[in-house]
């Protein structure tokens, strides 16, 4: 092409418009005007038409670095993540907040009274740390399968670091994939019974509420996953070295084994005096009216082990690093393997008390400074978790206990 | 690659729910981004919520969809392109402390047989390692339009003239196909 540029004449198009002309980027008498003198020269319809050939090339090429579509993790999910780092923020610039709602005030102010998000941040942090739990018995057989997570043990935890903690560390330690079967479109606002056809589960709803809150619901399905964890012994030779941690031994066992987890569809439930769309292109209903309470309903995740090695391993792995973070070593060390007892991160300023619904242990949690409370319970394989503004413990048991 | 002509209403994140229409409408495109720029999930994820919180705590100044897709996709690359010279910097240092031997770099496309496999990772290899040796400019011109960003979407997230966009892209173009093509004859070599 660089040869047939050389003889061209002023007339000629240069290789930006006919870029333009090939992305169909040029108005339509430049169209046309180009279209007209390609037809007359064959010099440039040859470079227009290699052009386009190698375009194509390297735009394939491109693609196919990926992502695939079924690779884009789950937005709702992605969603849920986000919104409790935003919450996050509120707790620890709440000096800025009043700045920030004389210029957002419908989200500042929003985000004040919502200031619960340290508890979807526990309970993911807790979901993590249910991936940690073997089943006994399949331990023997080096599979894991189902499991139950029996009881929740609150630890006192900075929830500012605490999850990306985790996750960063998990990715020194290896490589994480995730899947994401993601809800349809149609489901984006999903009726009761919709939500009762896609998850796997009975859908439960308490039969009381706490004082103030709407009885209009407004569900989000959250997707089901699928990911896998492989133990990298490169990636931990880095990572110790970059720490300073020497003379650390990697057990052979951890050699490549390969960790799956499933985490099956889950539901979470906002209840307010009125949800509606706003707009014939809104996509998301907007909630309003009464005390903001929530409910969410999540499958225990199924984790299998392959290779030798167990979960086991690699947590004993993880606690035998003299530099892992006191936060995971806390949690890690509060896993009762034996009796499926779950670590629950809370902050520090958050009381937490055990409690038994439906005979079922769980935690009420309460943040008398920011007058919110929840519980977190199991039942049947489903960890159930309420959240609403009010720290009233009766009203928030009653409420879990009518569950039904 | 069309661009977004969808005529919704505009999207500001003056409040909840339109941050969350937002984020719903554009989360897709901006971890793709970040993920044909750094080939890695994981670090896409990262870069994809902080690209979204930045929006949220500063939102920009746009007056139509256009700009806020151009800032996003904005963003979504340089964020991508500090992680991949950070990432850089750090292979360089510990290849040169003899710790590691490489950082992996896999396609993300699923193939049917183990070969097929190998074959599509050594080329999506081969062509982030020809993207990585482009000035940051050109990467930047490429990753946009390979998502589907239009000329003046790509003239607003790089700041240049949208007339000078084909221009810039076909130079791109040629430098990123003669760099793939001289790669490929000396990996045959």
């Amino acid at each position: 092409m660089n040869e047939r540029s050389q003889q061209k004449n002023s007339q000629c198009l240069d290789m930006g418009l006919l870029a333009s002309l090939r992305d169909d980027e040029l108005t339509a008498d430049e169209t046309a005007q180009a279209r007209a003198h390609l037809a007359l020269c064959p010099d440039c319809a040859a470079d227009e038409r290699a052009m386009t050939v190698a375009s194509q090339e390297i735009y394939d090429l491109l693609a196919e670095l990926g992502p695939q579509v079924s690779e884009i993790p789950d937005t709702a999910t992605a969603f849920v993540s986000i919104q409790s780092k935003l919450d996050r923020d509120t707790e620890k610039y709440p000096a800025i907040l009043p700045a920030l709602a004389a210029n957002r005030p419908l989200y500042a102010q929003r985000n004040r009274r919502r200031r619960y998000g340290w508890m979807a941040t526990a309970v993911a942090a807790a979901l993590i740390a249910l991936l940690l739990v073997p089943n006994a018995g399949a331990l023997a057989s080096q599979f894991l399968a189902l499991f139950h997570a029996q009881q929740f043990q609150p630890v006192t935890v900075d929830p500012q670091n605490f999850s990306s903690d985790l996750i960063s560390y998990m990715r020194d330690f290896g490589d994480i994939q995730v899947q994401y079967n993601r809800v349809p479109d149609s489901l984006n606002n999903p009726t009761q019974a919709q939500v009762e056809q896609w998850i796997h589960f009975p859908l439960l709803l308490p039969k009381h509420l706490p004082q103030g809150v709407g009885h209009t619901m407004d569900f989000t399905l959250i997707s089901s996953a699928e990911g896998t964890f492989t133990f990298d012994v490169a990636k931990v030779q880095a990572y110790l070295a970059q720490s300073g941690q020497k003379g650390i031994r990697i057990p052979s066992e951890l050699v490549g084994a390969t960790f799956s987890i499933t985490s099956d569809t889950a539901v979470v439930i906002h209840y307010a005096g009125d949800c509606r769309l706003q707009s014939a292109t809104a996509t998301s209903l907007f909630c309003t009216g009464g005390t903001p309470f929530y409910a969410a309903e999540i499958p225990s995740p199924v984790v299998q082990a392959t290779g030798k090695a167990s979960l086991k391993d690699l947590r004993d792995f993880l606690l035998s690093l003299p530099r892992l973070a006191p936060e995971i070593r806390a949690m890690l060390q509060q896993l009762d393997l034996q009796n499926g007892i779950v670590p629950l991160p809370i902050p520090p300023e958050v009381a937490a008390q055990q409690i038994s619904v439906h005979g079922a242990p769980g935690v009420l949690l309460a943040d008398n400074s920011l007058k919110v409370g929840g519980a977190v319970w199991q039942a049947d394989g489903i960890i159930y978790m309420i959240a609403s503004v009010t720290t009233n413990s009766t009203d928030l048991l009653a409420t879990a206990n009518s569950f039904s | 690659m069309s661009s977004d002509t969808r005529t919704t209403q505009l999207i500001t994140a003056s409040d909840e729910q339109s941050f969350e229409a937002t984020f719903k409408r554009y989360y897709p495109l901006v971890y793709q981004l970040a993920c044909r720029c750094t080939g890695r999930r994981d670090e896409a994820e990262d870069i994809a919520q902080e690209v979204f919180l930045r929006f949220y705590r500063m939102p920009p100044h746009a007056t139509s969809e256009r700009e806020q897709r151009a800032w996003l996709c904005k963003v979504a690359t340089n964020l991508s392109l500090n992680a991949l010279r950070t990432r850089q910097r750090r292979t360089l240092h510990e290849e040169q402390a003899g710790e590691i031997n490489r950082q992996e770099m896999s396609g993300d496309v699923a193939h049917s047989s183990p070969e097929q496999q190998v074959i599509a990772e050594e080329q999506a290899a081969n062509t982030r390692a020809v993207l990585a040796e482009l000035p940051e400019r050109q990467q930047t011109y490429l990753l946009l339009r390979s998502v589907g960003l239009s000329y003046a979407e790509i003239a607003l997230a790089t700041g240049v003239a949208q007339a000078s966009v084909g221009a810039l892209l076909a130079r791109a173009e040629r430098e990123f196909r003669r760099r793939y093509h001289e790669r490929a004859i000396a990996t045959k070599e």
